[in-house]
């Protein structure tokens, strides 16, 4: 929780919209690149994918699947969110700064084989990520960009807190004046 | 026609008999011990466990598991009959033996003696540390369910029971049930009955095995009901399940809704730990075998000792009587201690005998 508190801390200095923010914006982009993320002690890797849909210059709605697997002894698990919600960014520029609360679901999905014993198991909950990022502008469609949140999951009636950290690339989509 | 039907028989019989390379190997024996062994812990690499009943002191061992051989890292003072065994975060090694808590530092260049860290926990058995440093212990054969929490300075406090089998009452010899295993206890068969035929084979156990998941919440292995108990604990190490549902028991009794599972393949469940990946490892001393429960409480047994066919017994290994289970990675080993009931009857057969030269032996599986 104290992660998330932060998160959202910094998310919300940051990313406090200024009046002569008005830039050229793009009127959607996607993103898809390397994620890690810790599971209690244990770090997991894999893939992010977002989309963005921007309804003013400063704020967006975004959608955001991620896939992190870890193998533990004779289990292998993976990870996958669905998330979605709002995206602020306060400025355009070569240097975009952003920040996110998404809300959804995450499923956890193992799988253990052991001698002849062969077990899945998947395990849905509720869950949220705050955080925030930045985009670094290439050329007019693509940037590189690299966010970190905290993945607030609730299992079994506990909230659990890990951090998540991307990094890819974004490709931008039409104009919005 | 007659070359596509030799074809398909030779297809046939290769694909009926040649091993896949999803074939496990079953579980072999690591080492042997000369005397009689339950604890088993590891160090991440090495394997400990303690031999009973010596002479003289216990010795400590250490096993290394890629060259297994017995070196002796330690002393517990005789007399001794050591159970449960179990390191701390310090790396300092604990073991329970009859009412009290030994505790060392390992060393094979100077083997030292254990030093009592806690008495006054009768019948100690099966230890875990919870995060905050306290070790919790059960009351093992004596039955009444008691689990007890130690400081760090060896202070102890019971923190709760696990309801006995049977209560005792102004009814005598008590109320409840005696579940019994057989052998030692016989039953008399006749065409409309199997009533018992004495009192042998008594199995009181219920708070044996300890073990603490990563939330932070303990599991009990109840070897008499065949269950395992989750005690949910608080942010700050405190009982957070519900007790005190039924006053027939003692102040502090867990209520019946913190079993997690209770199965028949957990019939004379002992020592338990968990994996990296939250299942949770079950040495089933009566059944010669070994059981994983998952995290959503799925019970599935992963190897029981085949029957012999001739005999129709289960008693010829590789498992005799497995105590307490390690797992390291994708191996999983345990150690037996070779009982003399119910799957291990008579524990005169398989690798290790009440007569030695080898009492006990740690076994090993490794997934490939």
């Amino acid at each position: 929780m104290r992660q998330a508190a932060v998160a959202l801390g910094l998310a919300f200095v940051v990313c406090t919209p200024f009046p002569s923010a008005a830039q050229e914006s793009a009127r959607a982009e996607a993103f898809g690149g390397y994620a890690f993320a810790r599971d209690d002690d244990r770090n997991m890797h894999g893939w992010n994918g977002a989309v963005t849909f921007y309804v003013r210059k400063w704020l967006g709605v975004s959608a955001d699947v991620s896939g992190d697997y870890v193998t533990l002894g004779a289990t292998d698990r993976a990870r996958f969110a669905v998330l979605g919600g709002p995206r602020v960014a306060p400025w355009r520029g070569r240097f975009t700064p952003f920040a996110y609360a998404l809300a959804g679901a995450f499923h956890t999905r193992s799988r253990l084989e052991f001698l002849s014993v062969s077990v899945r198991e998947g395990e849905t909950d509720p869950g949220a990520a705050l955080g925030g990022g930045v985009d670094i502008r290439l050329s007019g469609r693509w940037a590189a960009e690299a966010k970190v949140d905290a993945a607030l999951i609730r299992s079994r009636g506990r909230t659990e807190s890990n951090p998540r950290l991307s990094a890819g690339v974004v490709l931008r989509f039409g104009r919005l004046e | 026609m007659r070359w596509t039907a030799i074809a398909f028989s030779a297809a046939l019989a290769l694909l009926t008999t040649t091993p896949t390379s999803a074939q496990q190997s079953p579980f072999s024996t690591l080492i042997t011990t000369p005397l009689s062994i339950e604890g088993l812990t590891t160090d991440g690499s090495n394997l400990y466990t303690i031999g009973r009943g010596a002479d003289g002191p216990c010795p400590v061992w250490q096993i290394n598991l890629g060259a297994p051989s017995l070196v002796v890292v330690g002393l517990i003072p005789n007399p001794c009959s050591p159970s449960g065994v179990v390191f701390n975060s310090s790396r300092q090694l604990f073991t329970a033996d009859g009412e009290r808590i030994y505790t060392l530092t390992p060393s094979a260049a100077s083997p030292p003696t254990a030093t009592v860290f806690a008495s006054g926990v009768p019948g100690t058995n099966g230890i875990a540390f919870d995060r905050s440093g306290n070790a919790w212990t059960g009351d093992g054969t004596t039955g009444q369910g008691r689990v007890w929490r130690i400081d760090r300075q060896g202070s102890v406090t019971e923190v709760f029971r696990v309801p006995p089998i049977a209560i005792e009452t102004t009814v005598a010899g008590g109320i409840g049930r005696d579940v019994r295993t057989l052998p030692p206890g016989t039953v008399t068969v006749t065409p409309t009955t199997r009533n018992a035929a004495d009192t042998a084979g008594s199995q009181p156990l219920v708070a044996n095995g300890l073990a603490f998941d990563r939330r932070g919440d303990l599991f009990i292995a109840d070897t008499a009901r065949g269950a395992i108990w989750r005690v949910e604990m608080d942010n700050r190490g405190n009982v957070a399940s519900h007790t005190g549902c039924d006053d027939a028991y003692a102040p502090g009794t867990l209520c019946l809704e913190n079993i997690f599972v209770a199965h028949p393949l957990l019939e004379g469940v002992d020592g338990i730990v968990f994996d990296d990946a939250g299942n949770l490892w079950c040495s089933v001393n009566e059944r010669n075998a070994i059981v994983v429960v998952t995290p959503a409480g799925r019970v599935i047994e992963v190897f029981r000792n085949p029957r012999d066919r001739t005999t129709g017994l289960r008693n010829a290994g590789p498992l005799e009587t497995p105590t307490s289970p390690v797992v390291i990675g994708k191996t999983i080993c345990t150690a037996n201690s070779d009982g003399n009931r119910r799957d291990n009857f008579p524990n005169t057969a398989g690798e290790i005998t009440p007569a030695g030269p080898a009492r006990g032996k740690i076994s090993c599986a490794r997934q490939r």
